[in-house]
């Protein structure tokens, strides 16, 4: 059991010494001379005028929050497959009461033509 | 660590240098500038500058049959992300003011190689009106490339010649210009 | 002379007297208009009651040494449609002509073009202003009496390109 946490452990560490490594490595290496010039912004050369304000499509926004509901339900998915053996028939059971619930979700979503990308 | 004022020096001996080389001693510096001086010559990435007619024989330097991917150079658009400025094509007096401006606007370690006549002296437009005579009167320039247009082997030659150039850089600090006939 | 030609020819002459016509070559109409009938002349060409030659293929000025020249170019976009070369007379001294891009609006920048390097001012264009040279370039390039002023080179930066040239061979 203890050498399950020590692996994660030994990743977590991983995971956060390797990006600052690698920045940190750049900022050793890389020359920096930062000028007002330099730093401004790019536009194929001309005086940068305007906004860098877009607009984009409200539908990404909803495909989002779509993806965000049901990716949860993923996630609550896998302890209880991993489990799955010893919960039985009354964890089946369970289990799809909880989809079921999320099927509505999709049902009404599809009735408001929110999946209908124009 | 506050913003340089407005008066860039481009010929700053020390632009390309490493901050963590003030910090180790002689030797181990020396090699690790060699390293590194042997990775920006191998992956030299140039800005798309092609202005005029040199433009054509750029796209074919870097097209499949001359390739300069073998090197290690491949194209980009923006120049935050290039090493490199070929100047391919005469440069007017409107295009002046956006060529310094997108010098400006690249990030050391940076090298310049004004290919074709108009790039290196105004080429057969010198002292016409709108031309700029060379575009060392705007931006220092590493190699001059001869030719109208140079061939796709010149500028290979020129881009050769820029490396080597690299491998002897920090050895004398000044940036010296090399021409090719 | 194709019959098409030929009939346009005869159609400009009808219209308008003052104006010169010629077909030395087949298929191409020349004509000399007045700057007076030069608007006219322009819709008789352009529009669908007219001509209907609605491509203006080119744009263009010529300094003779005693006039200003403009110099268009007109055709439709079928095969057999006839090439008219119309040329105008313009004063060097003060050189104004109407703007034809309420009939061809392909004529936006080739006037402007004409307009930067001739001096030629166009009356009625939507947007005159320089196209190829910088906005603070004096003088007309395409004259044949022009002479490039210093003041025209711009304040150059810190290339100090031509001083390092002298020792680029090391």
């Amino acid at each position: 059991m203890e050498d399950n946490y020590l692996v994660v452990g030994v990743f977590a560490v991983a995971g956060v010494l390797f990006p600052l490594l690698a920045m940190g490595a750049g900022a050793l290496f890389r020359p920096h001379n930062p000028d007002s010039r330099k730093l401004s912004t790019y536009e194929c050369g001309e005086i940068p005028f305007g906004d860098a304000h877009i607009q984009f499509l409200p539908q990404y926004y909803i495909v989002a929050l779509m993806f965000l509901l049901f990716d949860v339900e993923t996630v609550f998915l896998y302890p209880w497959a991993v489990v799955y053996r010893e919960l039985g028939l009354f964890g089946l059971l369970e289990m799809a009461v909880f989809i079921l619930l999320l099927v509505v979700a999709l049902l009404y979503a599809w009735r408001e033509k929110v999946l209908r990308w124009v | 660590m506050g913003i340089k004022d407005e008066s860039s020096d481009y010929l700053r001996k020390d632009a390309h240098r490493l901050p963590v080389a003030r910090f180790l001693p002689g030797v181990v510096a020396t090699r690790l500038e060699d390293l590194v001086r042997w990775g920006r010559r191998n992956s030299l990435w140039y800005l798309l500058y092609g202005i005029a007619c040199c433009a054509i024989e750029l796209m074919a330097t870097g097209a499949a049959h001359y390739d300069f991917d073998r090197f290690g150079m491949i194209f980009r658009a923006t120049p935050r992300q290039a090493d490199l400025m070929i100047v391919a094509g005469t440069v007017n007096q409107k295009m002046a003011d956006r060529l310094v401006r997108l010098y400006q606007q690249m990030a050391e370690p940076r090298w310049v190689i004004a290919m074709g006549a108009c790039a290196s002296t105004g080429g057969p437009y010198h002292g016409a009106y709108n031309v700029i005579n060379g575009v060392d009167r705007l931006v220092p320039v590493d190699v001059y490339l001869a030719g109208c247009p140079p061939r796709p082997e010149a500028l290979i030659d020129a881009a050769l010649l820029l490396m080597e150039k690299i491998a002897r850089e920090g050895k004398d600090a000044e940036r010296r210009a090399m021409r090719i006939e | 002379m194709t019959p098409a030609a030929a009939s346009l020819a005869d159609q400009i002459k009808q219209k308008f007297p003052r104006a010169w016509v010629d077909t030395p070559v087949e298929g191409e109409v020349h004509v000399r208009v007045d700057l007076k009938d030069y608007r006219e002349f322009s819709w008789f060409l352009s529009s669908k009651d007219g001509c209907g030659l609605t491509y203006l293929s080119a744009l263009t000025a010529v300094d003779f040494q005693d006039k200003l020249q403009l110099v268009l170019l007109v055709t439709a976009c079928q095969d057999s449609a006839p090439m008219v070369e119309a040329r105008v007379d313009l004063p060097r001294d003060d050189p104004k002509a109407p703007s034809v891009t309420s009939f061809w609006p392909g004529a936006n920048w080739p006037e402007r073009e004409v307009f930067d390097l001739f001096g030629v001012e166009f009356d009625g264009h939507p947007d005159l202003r320089t196209i190829l040279l910088p906005e603070n370039f004096k003088g007309y390039p395409l004259r044949k009496d022009f002479e490039d002023l210093p003041s025209n080179e711009p304040a150059l930066g810190k290339g100090e390109g031509s001083k390092r040239r002298q020792d680029a061979n090391r």
